[in-house]
Formats: C-alpha cells, structure tokens, sequence
C-alpha cells in the first residue's frame, strides 16, 4: 500500500476516538494499530467495509463495517480510499458519486424533465389502448352511475311516439354502420343547451338543445355526434385520461402546499380540454359519415351549430374551451355534407318537440 | 480549576449539493409515483446529519429507506385493522335495543376519541424515539426510554386541562411534558437531565397571553422562543451544558426571507432554506464542558419505525 494510513476510530461500543494507524495485512484485512500506544484496536475485512454515507466534496470519507455494529472509521483524506486495494473498489465506486454537483443537477434535472414530459404523453396513449380493452362489464357500471347522477335532478321525458321515433333514429344510423353498439338515447328535462355521451353508450340529449334546433336533421346531427363519441370510446378514454392524469400529478407534485396543486390541476384540466377537442373533431367528421351512409340530410350538422352559435353570446377562446370554435368546426364539416331525409317524419318531430312538455 | 471548553455545532452542508440530492429524489419519487419518499427522506437525512458537527465531529444517521417503509406498512395495516374491528364492534352495538345500545355507543365514541387525542402525543414521541436511535455520535446511538402511551395520556390531559383553563396554565403543561420526555433522552449510557419550572417563565408567559389577541398570536411565537431559550439553559448531560439564543426579531427575519426566497424562486430554493433554518438555529447553539467519552457505553436499543409510519399516513395531522 505504501506510506502510512491514518485515520480515527470509534468502536461502537464506547464514545472514545482513538487515532490509529492503518496497516493492510494479508487476506484482504485492514488493521487498525492505535497510534498512542501501538495496541491493535481492530482488525476488519476490506470487503465488510461500507462507505457510512455518500461522499460529497468537502466531507471526509467515512466508513463502517458489517462485523462492527456503530463502529466508525473516518479517513484523514478521501484519496486513502484508492489505496486500499482491489477488494476496497466497491468503496471507490460509491465515492465517485456526487463529486461533480453542476453536472449532476444538469443531467437529474434533464432526466426529470423528460420523465415528467414521458408521464404526460404517455397517460392518452395508455388511455387509447386501455379503453377498448375494458370489459364492457366495468364500463357500463360505471355509466349506469354517472347515467344515475344524471338523470337525479334531471327527469327523462316520456312519449310513445317520440321514444319510438328516437329509436328508429339510432337504429337506422347503427345499421347504416353495420355497427353492434349497444346504446341507450333518451331526452332529458334539463333547459341546458347540451348533450352527453356516458361510458356503456348512454346518450342523453336536454330538452333545452331540443328546442333550440329547429329541423329534425340537427337533432339527427347531435345523435349522430354523440353515437360516433360511443362508437369510438370517446367517453372510457377521457375517464381513464383523467385517472391518469390524477396519479401523474399526484406523483409529481406529491405532498406539497395548495399553489402547485392548483397550478397542476390548471394545467391537466387545459391538457385534458386539448384532447377533448381532439375527439369532439374526430366524432364530427363520423356523424357526417354516418348521416350520409344513413341517408339522412348532413346539412343538419351545419343547421346545428349555427343555431349554437346564436345561442351563445360570449365566444370562450378555443384553447380554454372542450370543444372547437364554432365557426372552426362549421368549416370542417362543409365540404363532406350532403342533402337527404329529414331522419324522421313531421309528425314523429312535433312528438320530439313536445316530450317535455 | 480547568477551563471549561466551549463549542459550537455547525453545519457545513451546501445548498447545491442537497438540491441534487431533492431533485434525484423528486425525479425516483416521480417514476416509482412515490414509493421512493422513504428513501428519499433517508437521503435527505444521511445528508443533513453528515453536515452536522458537534466538537469537529460529525452526526452519523443510520436510518435506512426499508425500515421506514414496511414501518409504514405496519401502520397502514394496524390503522386498517383497528377501523375493521372498531366498525364490527359499532354494528354489534348499534343492533343492540335502545338504552344499552345508546349508552353503550357514547361510551364507544368517547373511548375512540380518547384514544384519537392520545394517539397524538404517542405516535410523536415514537417518531423522536425512531430519529434519536437513527443517531449515531462517535459510533454511540442516542436513545428515548419510557412509555410512548403515557406520554400521549400526559399530553392529552395537560392539554385539554390547559385549554379548560384557556391556556393559562400552559407553561406548567409544557414543563410537564419536557420533564417527561428530556429526562428519557441518551447519549449512549449517559441520561440527559432537565430540571426546570413553570413558575421561572411564567411571568413572560403572563404578558405574551395578555398580548395574544392585539398581536394575532405573534406574542406566542415570542414565548416559544423564551421557553426554548430556558429549556435549553436548563439541559446537561454528563456536565456539559448548553445555551441557545434564539430570539423573536432575528427569527422572524429568518421567516419572512425565508418566504420570499421560495415564493421568487417557486419554491426551487427549498434546499437553501432548508439549510438556512439549521445553520440559524445551529449558530445560536452554544455547548460549554466537555463529556468523559471513554464513559460512555453503547446502551440504547433501536425503536421501531412504525410510529413514523403512523405519521407518514397521517401526514397532514403531524406535517
């Protein structure tokens, strides 16, 4: 080893500090001869030694030993480290760590950012792949819940005619699909100008959106809408999203105080409503696929939302919002619609009109 | 007569080096959704103890990841199975007829409340018995000795008492307790030693709870301050003594820059004031005497983690 070791030592069984000289003898051991009185203190297996804590520049290399329970051997300079021989090199690696403080935080901090940006990315994949997976047992239960809270304060209209004239709606545009999607579309008691498509193919559409359409073909239009929402799993996927996205946030923000919370709740609400105009576009461009193959008068797409847009007075910016701007998903759906049939009869309408009532 | 050493304890740590340390933390935390916090918080710990010198030597602690987490575990199960059991027992004496049934439902919430403000006391006393046998000076663990439940009746009783007498019997409930719990402290085979009274600081009290109400509560950080000052004179072990001058201004200082570093820096400074609320604290330290070291055996047993597993559950009680 060359040169002198030195070092102190605490033996775990008393308070007392002993300076003491280190020697290597044969078999991998390291004994420890105290300096005062040349008595040998300890003598300790090289492989049993652990370095007591990481190392950080500035702080001396200390080490304890699997046979000495507490005892404690802290080294003069770091660099005796390197000569304790080959059977110390666990010890040297574990030191390396930590001497470089700059590069580390470059390098974590990296890591961390592009783990974070990984988790975020990865919950709508996640989401896309899990949801068709679901057992339709799972889902439907929970849509029954959600199907439940709904209708507590919001009563379904009643009416032979109408109910019948629904269904025949949704059949023809499911056939027209060679789709076996099962789903259930019911008018709610609600003055709200709005429609919802619930996880297990619950669609229900409130009497407020009903009267403000004005032909037969934009009610065709919201069912359609809110069929292909069913269709492509459009609702399991934002539940499992918004999970994710839950546990995503709680991992990285954990236990800290209410400003980040909220400021994480800000952003994945944000990101959220950035994947749910994703899909609100994509169950446009289907309901007028459907309408057309059904042979009902798509037009109604456009008949819909310009009623919209004179409902609503105060234009919210796209990027807050969970769907696209009005005027954007008009000129979206213009190019592909096509003339055709009311989807159901004057009379079958009126009866639609007159539900809630 | 000898010259009676005196000494400060330091802390040599630097805020880059423990910013990398949270930050790797935070980076585990993330990808294991936070199962890494036990060994995080150890990390965390292994650090700020290793920066801490008393006489030039320097605090070891030897708490590891693992203990803390299946200490948490137990917790968790303990907490699991005694609201299984506490649920069952409330059903069999909800279902029995109307008197026995009452009477006896009253006298099960009072217990649990009972046993709720008595928990309170019992699992902090276990999280300061777990740090001290974590904490290694000169290969010797310190140590806390006697009954985490009768700490926790103590505290509960002299607390509810104080706040009967609106707290103006608060300092004799204090000294109480720190009689309990100091007197129980070790280092190794060496017993620390408190002998303090209420009456030396209750005319400091008196005053800081007139001014209670017109100063929002600030007086009464005062008196903590005042208290721990006193406390601390009172202290020794083995022959040496110690003093802290801790004082309101200079702390409150401390607080409000504290504040502004996180709030500027959106709470990336932590580290720093971390660092900064040891080292203020550490500074004001002062040991004098000297300890007969060879004198001190090793002695005290390790305690289990799983009253700061109880903490970890409960964090927001006990954060």
């Amino acid at each position: 080893m060359g040169g002198a070791l030195y070092g102190w030592w605490a033996d775990g069984q008393t308070a007392a500090r002993h300076r003491v000289e280190m020697i290597g003898v044969s078999g991998g051991a390291l004994q420890l001869r105290s300096v005062d009185n040349g008595q040998v203190l300890a003598e300790l297996s090289l492989r049993g030694l652990r370095l007591s804590e990481h190392v950080f520049p500035g702080q001396p290399v200390r080490l304890t030993h699997r046979d000495w329970s507490d005892a404690l051997l802290t080294l003069d300079t770091p660099e005796l480290l390197g000569r304790l021989g080959p059977e110390a090199a666990h010890l040297q690696r574990r030191y390396r760590f930590g001497r470089n403080v700059g590069r580390g935080i470059v390098i974590w901090g990296g890591a961390t950012v592009v783990s974070l940006v990984g988790l975020v990315l990865a919950v709508p994949v996640l989401a896309g792949l899990v949801a068709p997976a679901l057992p339709a047992a799972w889902t439907s239960e929970l849509g029954d819940k959600v199907v439940e809270r709904i209708e507590r304060d919001r009563p379904a209209c009643e009416g032979p005619q109408a109910e019948a004239a629904l269904q025949g709606l949704l059949d023809r545009l499911l056939a027209a699909r060679n789709s076996d999607t099962q789903g259930t579309l019911r008018v709610l008691d609600a003055s709200s100008v709005n429609a919802v498509a619930v996880p297990g193919g619950h669609m229900r559409v409130f009497s407020g959106l009903v009267a403000e359409v004005d032909k037969p073909q934009a009610l065709a239009a919201v069912v359609a809408h809110e069929l292909a929402h069913v269709i492509k799993r459009h609702p399991s996927e934002a539940a499992i999203r918004q999970v994710g996205w839950r546990i995503v946030l709680a991992a990285a923000i954990g236990d800290a105080s209410t400003i980040p919370q909220i400021a994480g709740r800000l952003s994945t609400g944000l990101l959220e409503q950035a994947y749910s105009r994703e899909a609100e576009a994509e169950a446009d461009r289907m309901a007028v696929a459907m309408l057309n193959e059904a042979g009902i008068d798509s037009r109604g797409m456009i008949d819909l939302f310009e009623s919209l847009q004179q409902q609503r007075e105060v234009s919210v910016p796209e990027w807050l919002s969970s769907h696209p701007a009005l005027a954007n998903r008009i000129e979206a759906v213009r190019p592909r619609v096509k003339p055709g049939e009311p989807g159901m009869t004057d009379a079958d309408w009126q009866a639609v009109q007159a539900m809630c009532d | 007569m000898d010259q009676v050493k005196q000494q400060r304890v330091v802390n040599d740590g630097r805020g880059a080096d423990l910013f990398l340390i949270m930050l790797v933390n935070y980076l585990l935390k993330v990808v294991t959704l936070g199962i890494y916090h036990f060994w995080a918080k150890t990390r965390v710990r292994n650090y700020m103890w290793s920066h801490t010198l008393i006489d030039d030597e320097r605090l070891q602690y030897t708490g590891t990841g693992g203990e803390l987490f299946v200490g948490f575990l137990k917790a968790v199960g303990l907490f699991i199975g005694f609201s299984i059991s506490f649920v069952i027992v409330q059903t069999i004496v909800g279902a029995l007829p109307s008197p026995l049934g009452t009477v006896l439902g009253g006298i099960l919430f009072f217990a649990l409340l009972v046993l709720l403000m008595v928990g309170v006391g019992a699992v902090l006393y276990q999280v300061n018995r777990y740090m001290l046998t974590r904490t290694n000076y000169r290969g010797i663990r310190c140590g806390l000795v006697g009954s985490a439940w009768y700490y926790g009746l103590l505290n509960a009783g002299l607390m509810l008492a104080a706040s009967l007498t609106l707290y103006l019997t608060l300092p004799w409930a204090r000294m109480h307790l720190y009689r309990y719990s100091l007197n129980n402290h070790y280092f190794g085979s060496k017993r620390l030693e408190f002998e303090g009274s209420a009456s030396d600081v209750y005319g400091y009290f008196f005053v800081c709870w007139l001014l209670a109400i017109p100063t929002l509560g600030l007086s009464l950080l005062a008196y903590r301050l005042h208290e721990l000052r006193y406390v601390a004179s009172r202290v020794s072990l083995d022959g040496v003594g110690c003093s802290v001058e801790l004082y309101f201004w200079p702390y409150v200082g401390l607080l409000i820059t504290n504040f502004l570093l996180l709030v500027f820096t959106l709470g990336l400074a932590y580290p720093w004031v971390k660092l900064r609320n040891v080292r203020f604290l550490l500074e004001r330290v002062e040991l004098v005497g000297e300890p007969d070291y060879p004198a001190i055996r090793q002695e005290m047993a390790h305690g289990d983690a799983v009253g700061e597993g109880f903490a970890e559950a409960l964090d927001g009680a006990f954060a």
